[in-house]
């Protein structure tokens, strides 16, 4: 009985020994991060090759945008810095900024500094990683917008005055999601300088026994599908026109001459 | 019995941490995680090659942004511009004359005779035609468009005819002289013409510019004069006696005025009418605005490319501070 007993003791001792060697050879917290985003890029690649393949996204139907990662940087630096002060006593600034538009994942780095707000030579350096979401034509000023969502904080270094890695890093996974909100809303809506024009008109002309009467065309921008990729990030839109009433036409015609 | 249950359960509970500890709390090896690099590294790269195969992607060097307008989307958009635009194009000619004079001859007993002398003018008071633009085909080629757009006139108009008959020999002795006039209401029957020109692109500051490049073009608006007119001509003959009936008839009168109108209005359509600068809807701002800030938008067009499916055109756009006035 007792030899049972000690032999499944044993047993079980050396399976998990064996499980935490498997676990140590493993990468630990940051190669299940990598790990997980693999995996949601491959499947995002995946259903987009599938909507490439099968005419869905990419067709002849759209005009197509292609907006380099470089210009997007810039626009996202724009609204730099941006801080926030959370408690127990951090204050976390964020100041540069870098976009990748890559395997079909926008990605946003934003570098800072979290420090104590009583002590702010005590900091430790700080990079939040994101994405742009949420893409839209806006109306009625026919701009491609984007939000930056913030969803993971990460501690690079530690500077000065003994604050312990250890301590920052809990600081910031209690200061988590809140935080990372409250950073994001302070970043306004990315606008790509670009404008879709919703009207196209034509004043009215006569020469010789010819007259043109004064038209309007309206024109619809539906975004379609975004990709990035290859360093842009690929916008399709969906652009449809129609003609305007003649009486709208000659109302913008009036007030223009105003 | 109870001690070895005890150490079953803490067994178990040890193996069930233990292996969740190695599957969820720590990631994948070294070597796991480049297989999945690669599967990302080959799905990107298909991705790519499916995009510049059907979307046809092109990557411009410099170029932040970047435009791909396909044939398709350009023909719909071309159509939808030729027919909301022009929809409403309108021809009015007025104060038109027409004269056919002739002598009419016959064979009589005695020979060939001259019966009589008509004179036939028709003077349009008014033409008015509307002119609608079909659906036009497009053609991609190097800096144009190559633009074939067919053009339906139709209308309506207004004109008086006077036939004038001053009867020679016997069959003025019987017919005499006639001088009749009547109004008529006549329609300019349906016609197509091809409008053949293109659109010369360029991009001027930010936006990219089509510029149409037409001939004149010209045109013969027929006229078609409505059945009253045939009726009176008819009545104008029929109220005669037989033999005035025969020498009018030789005049051929209704053929007469057929072929006087059938030959049609010359009208040239001016290429200018057509050939207003069309800027692509899509332009690169001025500035940018945020909170507190604003900068300006400097934008260099790069190149303008042409394939048969698709037009590219680049923009290189740079952020810089706004100029301080002097």
């Amino acid at each position: 009985m007792r030899g049972a007993l000690r032999a499944l003791a044993l047993a079980a001792v050396g399976l998990v020994g064996l499980f935490l060697q498997a676990g140590c050879e493993a990468g630990g917290p940051r190669a299940r991060a990598e790990s997980q985003a693999l995996r949601r890029q491959a499947e995002t690649l995946r259903n987009l090759i599938d909507a490439v393949e099968t005419d869905q996204a990419f067709s002849a139907r759209h005009v197509t945008l292609g907006i380099g990662q470089s210009l997007v940087r810039d626009l996202v630096q724009l609204a730099l810095p941006i801080e926030t002060t959370s408690a127990p006593d951090l204050r976390v600034r964020l100041e540069t900024t870098e976009v990748a538009f890559e395997n079909g994942e926008s990605r946003v780095t934003l570098r800072g500094r979290v420090s104590r707000a009583s002590t702010p030579a005590t900091f430790a350096d700080l990079v939040v990683h994101g994405g742009l979401h949420r893409f839209a034509v806006g109306e009625p000023a026919g701009q491609v917008t984007a939000r930056v969502a913030l969803d993971r904080l990460e501690v690079r270094q530690v500077e000065a005055e003994g604050l312990r890695r250890e301590l920052v890093e809990t600081v910031i996974e209690r200061l988590g999601q809140p935080t990372l909100e409250s950073l994001a809303a302070q970043i306004p809506p990315i606008a790509l300088p670009l404008r879709f024009e919703r009207t196209l008109s034509l004043d009215g002309l006569q020469a010789g026994a010819f007259e043109i009467a004064p038209a309007s065309l309206r024109l619809r921008v539906a975004l379609a599908h975004v990709v990035p990729l290859s360093g842009r990030l690929w916008v399709q839109l969906a652009v449809s026109a129609s003609r305007e009433p003649a009486e709208r036409t000659a109302a913008a015609q009036l007030q223009g001459e105003r | 019995m109870r001690k070895l249950r005890r150490t079953a359960f803490l067994a178990a509970l040890l193996f069930a941490g233990g292996f969740a500890y190695a599957r969820f709390w720590w990631g994948p090896g070294a070597e796991a995680l480049e297989r999945q690099r690669r599967e990302v590294r080959v799905l990107s790269e298909r991705l790519e090659a499916r995009l510049r195969e059907r979307a046809l992607l092109r990557d411009g060097d410099d170029a932040s942004v970047l435009v791909g307008l396909p044939a398709d989307v350009a023909n719909r958009l071309a159509a939808d511009a030729a027919q909301g635009l022009f929809s409403d194009v309108r021809l009015a000619l007025r104060d038109l004359r027409f004269r056919k004079e002739d002598e009419v001859q016959a064979r009589l007993l005695v020979g060939k005779r001259t019966v009589g002398r008509f004179s036939l003018s028709i003077h349009v008071r008014e033409v008015t035609a509307r002119l609608r633009p079909g659906r036009p085909r497009l053609r991609f080629a190097q800096d144009r468009i190559g633009v074939t757009l067919p053009v339906a006139v139709e209308g309506e108009g207004r004109a008086s005819l006077r036939f004038r008959w001053d009867g020679r020999g016997i069959a003025g002795a019987v017919c005499g002289d006639l001088d009749v006039a009547h109004e008529l209401e006549a329609s300019v029957p349906l016609r197509s013409y091809p409008l053949v020109g293109a659109l010369r692109l360029r991009v001027e500051g930010p936006a990219l510019v089509a510029t149409p490049e037409f001939e004149d073009v010209p045109l013969s608006v027929p006229i078609e004069p409505s059945a009253a007119t045939w009726r009176f001509v008819d009545q104008l003959i029929a109220g005669r006696g037989a033999l005035c009936r025969a020498a009018l008839g030789k005049a051929e009168v209704e053929e007469k005025i057929k072929a006087l109108l059938a030959r049609g209005i010359p009208v040239t359509l001016p290429g200018r009418l057509l050939e207003r600068p069309l800027r692509l809807p899509l332009a690169v701002d001025r500035s940018v605005t945020l909170p507190g800030r604003s900068l300006r938008v400097e934008a260099q067009p790069r190149d303008v490319v042409l394939t048969p499916a698709r037009l590219w055109y680049g923009v290189a756009v740079s952020l810089a501070e706004p100029e301080t006035p002097l």
